[in-house]
């Protein structure tokens, strides 16, 4: 017999909206993804306004969870799924900052004289906007493996913006002049890297909804270095 | 975890009803053990099996292991040795009608020991050890009646601890009292588990999830799984244990 109607109601309610705030990341990217290399300012304009409206979806999703949470004392699955929405919906509220980040800049290139820019922004846009969608997918489907994956796509994105950062280093030492545009290309790769480590957060929390395990993802590069200084530590 | 109770192939009938079904856990020793599930499923009926209580039900039919320390508490133990280190407290206060002071020493004096100094030290000891002996070190001569119900159910706790058990079982003993004296009770058990060990039956998910360390959920006489409380609580193996703890189970 089926019990707890109210709070069973209330949870399929969160767990929609968190969908839906799913959605708008999607919507923001990919208008993002769009207004980048065209430096569309109408796009760009949508996305900041857009931003509000996502803010406003995470704010209200974090009150439905806090009371949820003190009114039912969830545990087991409903409990995991609550403390990994409160997580999940503060990386899409970061993604969407990062996005209306790079629609500032934006704004600014298309006043500014056009440079040329690396082709592997185009790359590293598509693998990034390719991780948030599996990652949603992953959310809807509670596809373990899915959320994986999307998980090791982070290195991809990762290193195809150490080649673009190394690149515009170049192009400003060329010219010099232009630094201002550089810079704002410099820092939108830089948002695009965090867009997908947003999205390789919210997959381990997947995980964590599905199978309780704890899977957080440390990148290579950071484990690297920081074996690295722990042995340059020692040395000394 | 060592393991102070081994229970193996444990079934139990009631006349023709089995009320335990092939149950083997162990209890580990200095932890909280909770046995939590619906109302009928056993655990209070376990919960018997480990100090013989059982054994006053006509008809009760007992088939398999209990161990205590290695021993088997039905073939190689007296009952009357068995419930000095296996102490319960009910879940009604239940103090005689006694001051508080012989309440204590009721057990002690069972067990031979007449020396009023070595009474007065144990009656100081238990009521420290319950957490009642700064509300009624000046009142150890009144009638144990007169104290609260939350006192009464600690005085129960230092009645138990005054013989020096080594196992306290506590059946659904904060069912009847207000949270406060509910979280002195809960206080005490995670300060006593030092000494004992304690097995606790209890509805209160709540409350089980707080104090205890392990976690067995009985479904129909069943046990259906155990394991640390954090894991059941956080990630159930059982989908029924799931239901049951998220209040699904109708």
């Amino acid at each position: 017999m089926a019990v707890r109607k109210e709070y069973d109601e209330e949870l399929q309610k969160i767990y929609g909206n968190v969908r839906l705030m799913g959605m708008e990341i999607i919507q923001a990217l990919d208008t993002m993804i769009y207004a980048f290399p065209r430096l569309d300012v109408d796009s760009a304009n949508r996305i900041i306004a857009n931003d509000v409206k996502i803010d406003q979806m995470e704010s209200e999703i974090e009150e439905a969870c806090i009371a949820i949470v003190v009114k039912q004392q969830p545990v087991a699955s409903d409990w995991r799924r609550l403390a990994s929405y409160m997580r999940m919906i503060s990386d899409m509220e970061r993604m969407s900052d990062n996005c209306s980040d790079i629609s500032l800049f934006i704004k600014k290139l298309a006043d500014m004289p056009r440079v040329p820019i690396p082709e592997e922004f185009q790359k590293m846009a598509e693998t990034m906007r390719d991780m948030v969608t599996r990652t949603i997918h992953s959310f809807l489907t509670s596809d373990v493996e899915l959320a994986e994956m999307t998980i090791e796509k982070d290195d991809i994105v990762d290193r195809d913006c150490d080649i673009i950062m190394a690149k515009i280093a170049e192009l400003i030492k060329k010219e010099p002049d232009k630094v201002e545009q550089y810079l704002y290309y410099f820092l939108a790769a830089k948002y695009m890297e965090r867009i997908a480590d947003h999205a390789a957060s919210i997959a381990a929390w997947i995980k964590f909804i599905v199978n309780g395990k704890f899977g957080m993802k440390y990148t290579d590069r950071y484990r690297n270095e920081a074996e690295k200084i722990k042995a340059e530590t020692k040395e000394k | 975890m060592a393991s102070i109770i081994e229970v193996k192939h444990l079934n139990l009938w009631y006349g023709d009803h089995q009320a335990l079904k092939d149950i083997n856990i162990d209890i580990p020793e200095h932890k909280i053990t909770a046995l939590i599930g619906p109302s009928g499923c056993g655990k209070s009926t376990f919960m018997k099996t480990l100090n013989r209580m059982n054994d006053l039900v006509k008809n009760c039919r007992i088939e398999g292991d209990v161990r205590l320390n290695g021993h088997d508490i039905y073939k190689d133990m007296d009952v009357n040795v068995l419930r000095k280190h296996v102490g319960m407290v009910f879940q009604k206060a239940n103090p005689f009608p006694m001051s508080i002071y012989d309440n204590i020493a009721y057990g002690p004096r069972i067990h031979g020991i007449r020396n009023k100094a070595q009474l007065d030290e144990i009656v100081e000891r238990s009521l420290k050890q319950a957490a009642l002996w700064d509300e009624c070190k000046d009142r150890l001569k009144q009638n144990a009646l007169g104290m609260s119900g939350g006192q009464q159910q600690r005085l129960c706790i230092a009645r138990a601890v005054a013989v020096e058990p080594t196992v306290l079982l506590m059946d659904e003993s904060t069912s009847a009292l207000d949270p406060i004296s509910t979280a002195k009770i809960e206080e005490l058990c995670t300060e006593l588990k030092e000494n004992y060990t304690i097995v606790m039956v209890t509805h209160n998910m709540q409350q089980a999830n707080r104090i205890s360390d392990v976690t067995a959920f009985f479904l129909l006489g069943e046990l259906i799984e155990v394991g640390e409380t954090k894991d059941v609580f956080l990630n159930p193996k059982n989908p029924k244990t799931e239901e049951y703890i998220s209040g699904r189970f109708g």
